[in-house]
């Protein structure tokens, strides 16, 4: 037994340093994979950031164009805005007015909604053409879908008009 | 030269030679296998400092845009976004009016228009669609002669089935307009 007593010790330093050996190489490697990975994401983070900081750029140098263009949008909290201007542009265009029904829509929109506003009005044919063309002349970001008139009697013209609105949405993301 | 050894004698001595040259042989690769190890140590010592230093820089990226995100800067960007965008859909020009006014000053005192529809697909494109009643069936067809002779009209003409009467004939002729023709 004495005589692989040399034997067993050399096989086991052997052993000893294969393991040292394997187990520097499997960390180098995986350092390795760490840089790599780590490299990639703090590449696409520093995108990320300078994208950031020119979006705040953007935004900071827009302050004012970005506010003159809230304007034309209907605030949530100011939605009366929306009937006051409808029965302002029939008041000035001598009409009488009813709105019969206001109707917020489904959107696929992050942040605003379309509100349907439907009125009758009656008057004659050219005061109704005036009412269209001052609903059409509002400053609040909205459009005419569609015109119905009838006549009634007297020259007299019944119409319905339908507006879609611009507002902001009640609860944004 | 005559080995004179016995036989166990022999047996013992190989086995005492094998062992010995294969404990060598054990001992030359464990030195070779310690001298690649270190000269893999500095390669290891130095993947490690990158790798902690990658993963250091990486937290202070984040945690940059972390801090940017955190203005809301993208958030108004998305919003400035989408009201140009609803803007830019919204865009109309006043066409209403035009529209109403072609279809009235067409209409002579022969033909009297009931009702009138209006739909717009877009800001200067959409339907339109006039009844009313004719005293005769040339007034009528003289009615949608104008209308068709109006650029911002098409598709008008009068339906066969309208021009059954000779006198006092109802209509219903529904066209296109569109006011963005050249």
């Amino acid at each position: 037994m004495k005589k692989f007593t040399t034997l067993i010790v050399s096989l086991l330093l052997l052993g000893v340093a294969i393991t040292l050996f394997v187990f520097l190489v499997t960390r180098i490697t995986t350092f390795t994979t760490v840089i790599a990975k780590a490299k990639e994401s703090s590449a696409a983070a520093d995108m990320r950031d300078t994208a950031l900081q020119n979006a705040s750029a953007l935004i900071a140098d827009t302050a004012p164009a970005r506010a003159e263009l809230a304007t034309f949008i209907v605030q949530n909290s100011d939605s009366i805005r929306i009937i006051d201007a409808v029965e302002s542009a029939a008041k000035r265009e001598k009409v009488t007015a009813t709105i019969g029904s206001v109707t917020v829509l489904p959107t696929k929109w992050q942040y605003h909604e379309p509100v349907q506003v439907i009125v009758s009005a009656r008057g004659s044919f050219a005061t109704l053409a005036r009412f269209a063309a001052a609903l059409e002349a509002l400053p609040e970001a909205s459009r005419i879908e569609n015109i119905s008139l009838e006549a009634s009697t007297n020259h007299s013209w019944f119409g319905r008009f339908t507006i879609d609105f611009v507002k902001e949405k009640s609860v944004t993301p | 030269m005559v080995n004179l050894l016995p036989q166990s004698e022999k047996m013992k001595l190989r086995t005492f030679y094998y062992a010995r040259l294969w404990s060598i042989l054990a001992l030359l690769l464990t030195v070779a296998t310690l001298a690649g190890s270190a000269f893999l140590m500095p390669a290891y010592f130095l993947a490690r400092g990158e790798a902690d230093a990658a993963t250091r820089s990486l937290a202070a990226s984040e945690e940059n845009a972390k801090l940017y995100a955190a203005t809301g800067a993208m958030k108004d960007v998305s919003l400035l976004k989408e009201r140009l965008a609803i803007l830019k859909d919204y865009e109309s020009d006043a066409v209403t009016e035009l529209i109403l006014s072609r279809l009235a000053g067409d209409a002579s005192g022969d033909v009297g228009i009931s009702s009138i529809s209006v739909s717009f697909s877009s800001a200067t494109a959409g339907k339109v669609s006039i009844a009313g009643k004719a005293k005769t069936r040339s007034s009528l067809i003289d009615f949608g002669k104008k209308l068709s002779d109006e650029r911002i009209f098409s598709g008008v003409s009068v339906p066969v089935s309208d021009l059954v009467n000779e006198t006092n004939l109802d209509f219903s002729i529904p066209f296109a307009f569109t006011t963005s023709a050249p």
